[in-house]
């Protein structure tokens, strides 16, 4: 094989002299003249005989010359510099299928790439595929991702499917001693955090299990980031100390850039401290990963994981009574990371390939015309004699060309939307890894490339290489005899076109629907004119004696600045994702976990005020709550409902641990989103900030202060940093955020896929438009004939109008009903992200429909008008 | 005409390549070796003798050279290569093969 390849590869590149075979099969004649001469014929006569048995020189020369080597690249070659001729000599054609092409495939490119990367890509973890959240769960409440209690940690570490489980928490520390005070991300993990993952630092090591029990606060692991942000990438920097909250630690390691476990902005990690013997059962802050072990499946671990919940219920009886029904979930990691998130963007990719198709069907119909207009061409090239296999060849070799420039242009088209900001906020895609054109993907553009430009350019070549040369040459520049197969051809791809919009239409109207619903409710509290921001206080200089009154001071600080109105402090702001659901007893009614359960919120007295949040009943907290101890505290609407239903709430009593004091309802507040327009509010209780322990398992030390003042609220956050500075230098501010920038936060989730479909659906209404009209326009120009026949016999110009209008009614008929149908079946594919609309809303499908409508007769009327402006006489002499 | 027989496809290169194996020659004389052999049953038509020929060469089997005829005149004489020679090999047990299976059907069948 190799000699040989080596041999055609010497003739490839050094030919032979045209003159040798022309010398050779002269040679050949001149022999064959010798041997006639010699059996006696005259010279004249034995050279034409030679000549008759030879046979055509030429038809030789050629036969030969076709068994070089590289021959077909040749012929390739000379096709492509035709293309391209070729389409350089119609611009505006060549343009426009460029166009269509390249946002059909950018579009399509950009949406891929989210999908990879987002559901596709391996997770940066060596086990990703084996790394399993676990939760408790209690279903009578609703509730599915309970985070876990130190005790419940313990049994459930000793798990036998499991390789390792780990406990982990998130939180904040401030790094001092480089420049202004920064606060970091911080996550805490037991000793088997990193054999979870099983990803190596890049430098130093992790932390090791000797140095649990010495508590978190002297070593530290910090994220690429950080070492290369404020260390500036120091390759000395394992065995140094940082200063972490005011306590020296010792950065025993740095991770590579891709571990971004458990949230993409963590900046270090810890260890932490777990005492084997805690008996901490309220206190549900652990975040529990763990990685099964080869042969273990999930439905094993399930099954293990229930049997420990078991022991551990009958290991505590008193705390789990009445938690009849709790149980454990166990969520692979990337399905917790997707979330919803994978719905929308199967969603965006079932869109965009939609939106290819109607693309590809427009840029069908243009070559399909095309080729109508080159059959003259084409039998020409036949009759001179040019294969069936030549013709398909040169029309696939356009097409290809076409659909390679395209793919080109629509890479970089994704390459520039990928860019843009909005996309990867709001899927998240930053804790995937973030979102790079990779050789997978240009793989994917290649191919949906190659197969469109097969698939959709090869029946215009079919077709092109099919006609009758004969027929064609004949029937000069008129050719009104276009067959009844074409033009229902035709009619069927501007069905399909119609069919498809209409299925985006319904899709961008359903999420444009939610979207209005959720700009819509409700929130309970005046977003207008109140800047947040958040700061936490380092445990080292701030006992908890001393927080309380340092956030007293502070709000006083920034209560006396120009333009406030309120100040307040909370320990979560509405619609973070943070909820802190702890279950509490009723005076007078037994005990027990789950059966009541309240989010809390810590506050300051003011909190309503500066959130503009009004009280139903009874009266607000004041400062005189706070001494000599925390006894009173508020509800929400619905805490009161659930708990006291028909009754007066004021003056009930709860507790939250059955070793801490009552606490007195003195005032209901309405209930707030806290968690997002589409999640039904939960019972609240709102405590006031103290330095007393109220039974509450929360961070005193990190609150969020909110501002609310009379004109912009941007202007005062100088003024309030300078507040703080006065007061401690050393205590950064972070995520500084409008109320009203949080609020459009929150519904990102919705507006961002009702956005990108809203886009699809414009563009295939756009493009089903551009093929409505050509369709028409070149059904127009081919029975100019019959219109004009039609015109001379007396047929008024409203009868040709309605004619052709009734052709788009038709189309419009026949592909929204399509359409309909197709959308019936698709859109329960949404109903996960749709908010108070239904999946089948006949409303928003029935507009969807009237627009289509109105734009495709829109879209029939120009070339409709045409027809009906003929000169009858000019069309029918025309012959 | 003689009578003349249509020649199986891929048969002509065997042909070309055995005619070869004896001598040098060119495409003037393989045409009229083979002829002479088959009692005038195999007319090889130039049409197809010289594309062979090309392909033969290009495939690296046979290499061509200018050289003095019998009657002086410069002809283009081929010749079989030591892959050419191996191929011969190969292509005759390839057709032994072959006719032997056919005669087996055409005797038992």
């Amino acid at each position: 094989m190799l000699p040989e390849f080596l041999t055609r590869l010497r003739f490839f590149i050094s030919r032979k002299r045209p003159v040798d075979l022309d010398d050779e099969l002269q040679f050949h004649l001149d022999q064959s003249t010798q041997t006639n001469i010699a059996a006696g014929m005259t010279p004249d006569e034995a050279r034409r005989q030679a000549g008759i048995a030879f046979g055509g020189v030429e038809r030789t020369r050629e036969q030969c010359y076709e068994q070089r080597p590289g021959r077909l690249l040749e012929a390739v070659l000379q096709d492509i510099r035709y293309a391209l001729r070729w389409l350089g000599r119609n611009p505006i054609f060549t343009t426009a299928v460029i166009t269509t092409l390249a946002l059909g495939i950018g579009a399509t490119t950009a949406v891929f790439s989210v999908v990879d990367s987002v559901l596709l890509r391996p997770l940066p973890y060596p086990n990703s595929e084996r790394i399993v959240r676990i939760w408790n769960t209690f279903p009578p409440r609703g509730m599915t991702e309970i985070p876990l209690s130190e005790p419940e940690f313990l049994e459930y570490r000793q798990s036998q499917s499991f390789a390792h489980v780990a406990g982990f928490s998130l939180g904040t520390v401030t790094l001092m001693g480089t420049g202004d005070p920064l606060r970091l991300v911080a996550s805490w993990g037991t000793s088997e955090f990193f054999s979870v993952l099983g990803t190596q630092p890049i430098l130093g090591r992790i932390f090791s299990a000797q140095e649990q029990p010495t508590g978190h606060n002297h070593v530290v692991v910090l994220s690429y980031k950080l070492w290369q942000n404020q260390f500036s990438s120091n390759p000395e920097i394992v065995g140094s100390s940082v200063l972490l909250n005011g306590d020296s630690c010792v950065v025993v390691g740095v991770m590579p850039s891709n571990f971004k476990f458990p949230s993409e902005d963590v900046d270090v990690w810890q260890p932490l401290p777990i005492s084997p013997a805690s008996s901490n059962l309220g206190n549900h802050y652990l975040h529990l990963v763990g990685d099964l072990k080869q042969q273990a499946t999930l439905d094993h671990a399930r099954a293990e994981m229930k049997t420990i919940l078991v022991r551990i219920e009958e290991k505590y009886p008193s705390y789990y009574n009445g938690a009849a029904g709790i149980g454990v979930g166990l969520i692979p990691l990337r399905e917790q990371m997707t979330g919803n998130v994978r719905a929308t963007l199967l969603v965006l990719m079932g869109a965009v390939c939609f939106m290819l198709l109607i693309a590809c069907t427009n840029v069908s119909n243009l070559l399909l015309a095309k080729a109508e207009n080159r059959k003259k061409e084409m039998a020409t090239r036949t009759a001179l004699g040019a294969s069936r296999w030549r013709i398909i060849r040169q029309v696939l070799i356009e097409n290809l060309l076409l659909f390679l420039a395209s793919g080109t242009m629509g890479l970089l088209l994704a390459f520039f939307c990928l860019k843009m900001p909005p996309l990867g906020d709001s899927l998240n895609v930053a804790q995937f890894g973030g979102v790079a054109l990779n050789l997978r993907i240009l793989a994917f553009a290649a191919i949906v490339c190659l197969f469109t430009g097969l698939l959709f350019g090869l029946v215009p070549a079919l077709k092109a290489s099919h006609s009758d040369f004969n027929d064609t040459l004949k029937t000069s520049g008129r050719n009104s005899m276009e067959s009844r197969h074409g033009t229902r051809n035709r009619s069927l791809l501007v069905i399909t076109e119609i069919a498809f919009s209409l299925v985006l239409l319904a899709g961008a109207g359903l999420m444009i629907g939610s979207l209005v619903r959720l700009l819509g409710v409700t929130l309970g509290f005046d977003p207008k004119n109140v800047v947040t921001m958040r700061l936490s206080l380092p445990e080292a200089r701030y006992p908890l004696g001393r927080t309380a009154t340092f956030y007293k001071q502070l709000q006083e600080q920034v209560r006396s600045l120009p333009g406030v109105e309120a100040v307040a402090i909370v320990n979560q702001l509405p619609l973070s994702d943070a909820s802190a659901n702890s279950s509490f007893d009723v005076e007078g009614r037994a005990a027990g976990t789950y059966i009541n359960v309240a989010d809390s919120q810590i506050i300051s007295p003011d909190y309503f005020r500066a959130m503009g949040i009004p009280l139903v009943r009874g009266r607000l907290l004041s400062e005189a709550d706070t001494r000599p101890a925390p006894i009173s505290v508020m509800v929400n609407q619905t805490l009161a409902r659930k708990v006291w239903p028909g009754e007066n709430p004021i003056g009930k009593r709860i507790r939250f641990r059955s070793d801490a004091p009552w606490l007195s309802v003195i005032g209901v507040v309405t209930d707030i989103k806290n968690h997002g327009s589409n999640v039904a509010t939960k019972p609240e209780v709102y405590f006031l900030h103290t330095d007393q322990p109220s039974g509450l398992w929360a961070d005193f030390r990190s609150m969020t202060l909110i501002v609310r003042t009379g004109a912009e609220p941007q202007q005062t956050v100088g003024a309030i940093r300078g507040g703080l500075k006065n007061l401690d230098p050393d205590l950064p501010l972070y995520k500084v955020q409008t109320l009203d920038q949080i609020v459009s936060a929150s519904v990102s989730q919705t507006r961002f896929p009702a956005l990108v479909l809203s886009l699809f659906a414009g563009l295939a209404l756009l493009l089903a438009a551009v093929g409505v009209y050509g369709v028409l326009a070149y059904t127009v120009e081919q029975s100019k004939h019959e219109i004009g026949v039609r015109m001379a016999l007396g047929a008024p110009r409203a009868q040709i109008l309605r004619l052709f209008l009734g052709q788009g009614v038709k189309w419009a008929m026949l592909g929204g009903g399509a359409g309909l149908l197709a959308a019936f079946i698709l859109a329960r594919f949404m109903r996960s992200m749709l908010f108070e609309v239904g999946p089948y809303d006949p409303r928003i499908f029935g507009s969807g429909a009237a627009m289509l409508t109105v734009v495709v007769l829109m879209a029939c009327y120009l070339p409709a008008l045409r027809a009906t402006k003929i000169d009858p006489m000019a069309a029918v002499r025309s012959e | 005409m003689p009578p003349s027989t249509d020649l199986l496809q891929g048969t002509l290169d065997l042909l070309i390549l055995k005619t070869l194996a004896l001598e040098p020659m060119h495409g003037w004389g393989i045409a009229n070796r083979i002829q002479q052999v088959s009692k005038d049953a195999l007319q090889i038509g130039q049409g197809s003798l010289y594309p062979a020929l090309h392909r033969l060469e290009y495939k690296g089997w046979i290499k061509a050279e200018w050289a003095g005829s019998e009657n002086n005149r410069r002809a283009k004489f081929y010749s079989l290569t030591r892959t050419g020679k191996k191929q011969l090999e190969a292509e005759l047990s390839k057709w032994d093969r072959l006719t032997t299976a056919i005669t087996l059907v055409l005797e038992q069948a």
